[in-house]
Formats: C-alpha cells, sequence, structure tokens
C-alpha cells in the first residue's frame, strides 16, 4: 500500500494556500468573528506580547474596530484578494502582499479583541507571505523555513510539557485537562453520549493519563522532522490526529492550523530553467 | 586505535579527528563541509540572506520569550496545558438571554464563544459584580514592575492597557454582539457565576448560581 502524498509545485501550493485561507474566511463568517461582525468591540487584550503591544500602539486595531465602514471594507478587499491570489496562484506579488497582511492584522484584531491569543489562526498569518519570493530556490528555502515553524509549534509543546513542567509526568492530569475543560457542557448537557463519555474517560483516569501520554508523545514525534523529511509522511497525519482528539475532549477547534501542514507535502523538484521568474 | 572508533568513523566521519592518515582526514573534512553546507541556516546565509537575518531574529525571540515569558508573535511559546494542579472545585460565566441557556457548547462554535465568555471573563476581573468600582487592568500592575526595570518599554506599552473608562462601555457591546451573533432580538441579559464541585469520582456537580451583572436593552440593532 503507497502511504506516498500528492507533490506540490508552487502553483498548486499556492492554490491549496489560498483556498484554505478562503475557507478559513467562511468559517470565520459563520462564527461571527470577522471584523465587521464584532460591533466595534471595547476590551483588548495584549498579554505579555510585543507584537500586540506595537500592533495597537499604532492606532489600526482602533481604526478597524471602531469604523464600521472601514472594517466592513477589510472584511471585503480580504475576502478579494484571498480569492485573486487563489485564482492567479499567487502570481501576483502585489495582491499576495494585500493578502498576506490582511490576514496578519486579522488575526492580530482578532486576538486581541477574543481576549485569548488563539495559535489556529497564525497559520493563516504566516503562510502567505511565502508567495512574495520571485525565485524558485529562494521560495523553497522559504517554504521549508514554514515547514521548520510548524513543527517548532507542536516540539516545543512537547519540551515544554516534557523537560520544562514535567506536566507529561503527572498522573492525574489527563482526566484533569477533560474535566476542567468540559464541566460546564456537563452540569448542563447531563443527558448527553458525550458527557457519558467524558464521564467514563474522566472516571478511568489510567486510560486518560494514556490518552494524554499518546498525544504529547505524538507531538514529540514531531521533532523528527527537524532531522529528516523522510517521515513527512507520517508526521503529516499527526496533527490532523491531534487536533481531532483535543477537539472531542479537550474543546478546542485548531483545524485552521492545519493549513501550516501544506509545508509536510514533498515539493516538486526544479528543473533547470524554472529558476527565475 | 579502538575497535569502536573504526565502526563509528564511517558513521559520522566529521567528528573523526584523529586520524593520521592525510587522505583520511581531508576525506572527513570533505564529509564535514558537505554536512555543514546542507544545514538550514548555512543555506539560507548562502542563497537568502534577507531570510537568514529573519530565521536568526525568530530564533532569538523565541529563546527571549522562553526566558522572560514576554512573547512576540509570531514566535510563540506554546506552554498550553502544561500546568499541573488539580482542581476540587471551578467557577464558571454562564448567560441567560431572556430567560434562556445562551448554549454556545459546540466546539465549532469557538470563535464567537471566544468574543462573548473570554471578554467577559477578563470584564469581571476588572468589575467582579455590577456596581462595583472599575478596577484595572489585571496586567497593569506587572507593566508597571516591568517598565521599572526597562524605563526604555514605555512608549511600546502605551496601549498595553484597556483604559478605565472601556470596561463602563463593555456590557452594551455584550449585548448587542450576542444579539447579532445569534441572530435575536435579545432585550434582557442576565450574567451569573455557577460554582461548580467535583465528585469523589471526579465528575462536575453544580452547587449554585449567583447573579452578577444584569442588562437590559433598548430596541437597537
Amino acid at each position: 500500500m503507497s502511504w506516498s502524498l500528492p507533490i506540490l509545485t508552487r502553483d498548486t501550493a499556492a492554490r491549496w494556500t489560498f483556498g484554505f485561507a478562503f475557507f478559513i474566511f467562511v468559517y470565520r463568517l459563520l462564527t461571527h468573528s470577522l471584523v465587521h461582525q464584532m460591533q466595534q468591540p471595547i476590551l483588548y487584550e495584549t498579554d505579555f506580547d510585543y507584537t500586540y503591544w506595537l500592533y495597537h500602539l499604532t492606532g489600526i486595531p482602533r481604526l478597524l474596530a471602531d469604523n464600521k465602514v472601514i472594517a466592513w471594507v477589510f472584511d471585503i478587499l480580504l475576502l478579494c484578494f484571498t480569492l485573486y491570489c487563489w485564482a492567479t496562484a499567487g502570481r501576483r506579488r502585489w495582491a499576495v502582499l494585500c493578502c498576506a497582511i490582511g490576514w496578519t492584522l486579522y488575526g492580530l484584531n482578532y486576538n486581541s479583541y477574543s481576549h485569548h491569543h488563539n495559535v489556529s489562526i497564525i497559520g493563516v498569518m504566516v503562510l502567505p507571505y511565502a508567495f512574495l519570493v520571485r525565485k524558485e530556490r529562494k521560495f523553497r528555502l522559504m517554504w521549508e523555513g514554514i515547514r521548520y515553524f510548524y513543527l517548532y509549534i507542536f516540539a516545543d509543546a512537547f519540551v515544554h510539557k516534557a523537560l520544562l513542567t514535567h506536566s507529561l509526568f503527572y498522573f492525574p492530569n489527563g482526566a484533569e485537562f477533560i474535566k476542567t475543560n468540559q464541566a460546564l457542557f456537563m452540569v448542563q448537557h447531563p443527558d448527553s453520549p458525550f458527557t457519558g463519555l467524558y464521564s467514563w474517560v474522566i472516571t478511568h483516569p489510567m486510560v486518560a493519563y494514556l490518552g494524554f501520554l499518546t498525544m504529547i508523545l505524538l507531538q514529540g514525534c514531531m521533532l523528527i522532522g527537524f532531522f529528516t523529511k523522510r517521515c513527512d509522511r507520517w508526521l503529516f497525519w499527526i496533527p490532523i490526529l491531534f487536533h481531532t482528539v483535543t477537539l472531542l475532549f479537550i474543546d478546542v477547534f485548531f483545524y485552521e492550523l492545519l493549513i501550516l501542514n501544506l509545508t509536510l507535502l514533498p515539493l516538486s523538484r526544479v528543473r533547470a530553467g524554472d529558476d527565475g521568474n | 586505535m579502538s575497535v569502536q572508533d573504526t565502526i563509528l568513523v564511517p558513521q559520522i566521519p566529521y567528528f573523526h579527528t584523529n586520524s593520521t592518515s592525510p587522505g583520511q582526514l581531508a576525506k572527513s573534512m570533505n564529509s564535514l563541509r558537505s554536512y555543514i553546507q546542507r544545514l538550514y541556516l548555512v543555506r539560507c546565509y548562502q542563497e537568502y540572506k534577507l531570510l537568514f537575518f529573519l530565521a536568526i531574529i525568530f530564533i532569538g525571540a523565541v529563546l527571549y520569550g522562553h526566558k522572560s515569558s514576554c512573547e512576540i508573535t509570531p514566535a510563540l511559546v506554546p506552554g498550553m496545558y502544561a500546568g499541573m494542579e488539580q482542581r476540587g472545585t471551578d467557577d464558571f460565566l454562564v448567560i441567560m438571554a431572556d430567560s434562556e441557556l445562551l448554549d454556545l457548547h459546540h466546539t465549532f462554535d469557538e470563535p464567537r464563544r471566544m468574543m462573548i465568555y473570554f471578554t467577559l471573563s477578563a470584564f469581571y476581573q476588572a468589575v467582579p459584580f455590577q456596581g462595583a468600582a472599575v478596577g484595572e487592568d489585571p496586567k497593569a500592575p506587572a507593566i508597571r514592575e516591568l517598565l521599572r526595570k526597562h524605563p526604555y518599554m514605555k512608549l511600546l506599552s502605551t496601549h498595553a492597557v484597556n483604559a478605565r473608562e472601556d470596561y463602563e462601555r463593555y456590557l452594551p457591546w455584550l449585548l448587542q454582539y450576542i444579539r447579532h451573533s445569534v441572530n435575536k432580538d435579545i432585550q434582557r441579559l442576565g450574567i451569573y457565576q455557577l460554582h461548580v464541585h467535583y465528585d469523589k469520582q471526579n465528575l462536575p456537580v453544580a452547587d449554585y448560581r449567583k447573579k452578577l451583572y444584569e442588562l437590559e436593552s433598548p430596541h437597537t440593532n
């Protein structure tokens, strides 16, 4: 049985990236979290993140948040640039630049006004910049760099739990994370089959811990990607499995981050003469 | 030379320094050079200087973030779910919209849910109940301490916290956002704190709920 994944060219990588960005836009629209849907939010969270401090210092967030017309224009332009980049396979650099900046501003804005610096939006904030590069060889280096960035997100989460805080070895954590994230759901929906499932897992802490351990070790497996690309065909499935399990048990939605999974797909080899515009 | 050395040498020739043969040493040096040239940062340095400097800045920001706990997006410090604490009780904020529970339990609703409950939680930390004096942004003391140590950060931190008057405009915004996001003409919001304890089996049991805020709306869309 062959486990080969599709091989990307620069054009297909662009189409998949901006296609995925379009789906993120639609998802955000349906969950009422685009800038024009925020109803001119008031409170924001910058956390101890200097990027957010700088962003709020520029006054751009208030410009987008306070003015309904500007918020509408921003969202419409974001949609248009995303679709245009998809249609042109990211060949128009000015449009890619506008799209990339648009998603960066959107991510910073949403994370500020939702009071949670959500990692899942970081993928679409970063990946479009890869298509700003004109030369094929530079593009490949950029793409590879974002692949390392993606691996870092998982690997560092593993290092935190295994080496820095040692929470990986804290037995109650398996049930604890399910319990604290699902408690409200469980008391509000006592008859749901999911409440039954969560109750069973919580009352079997060994099962919960083994599940927790497996998930964190899977995060750790992403470290392999720093040393070889040969395992990418396997590593590709880890984030999908990981985010599905956390969606079911921990009540967090990280599928938007899967846009960075594209960097784990193999890029086609550069032919002589392709290394130009 | 031990037997073990002769086995290891072909596998990692670039670490082999005790060879006496000039040919073997040259071969090892070539392998080492080839290995170094394959490293990502070296390739970046040779072919794409800008990306090389961006990568160095990113690595520096990551190290700084780990040391100081101050992030510089996109150099994140993903330390979620790394705690070691077993809770016996919990408090949750729940919203009654026109006497009906605002139920956004589905995980797919996360972006909308964050806009409502995460902002509400932040508001609750500054204004713990209706009529309470407006407190300050919870991270303001930490920022003051940071500025005491690093005064040059003053300009950057100018807009890092919410102003006190912003908290006074929050509840009307919340009502307006909920009305639009669930597409219902909600007239009254009741915000409660639900206290939960975990029983012997570690399962949650609701104890009581306490009203924190109440808000009635004029007809605005």
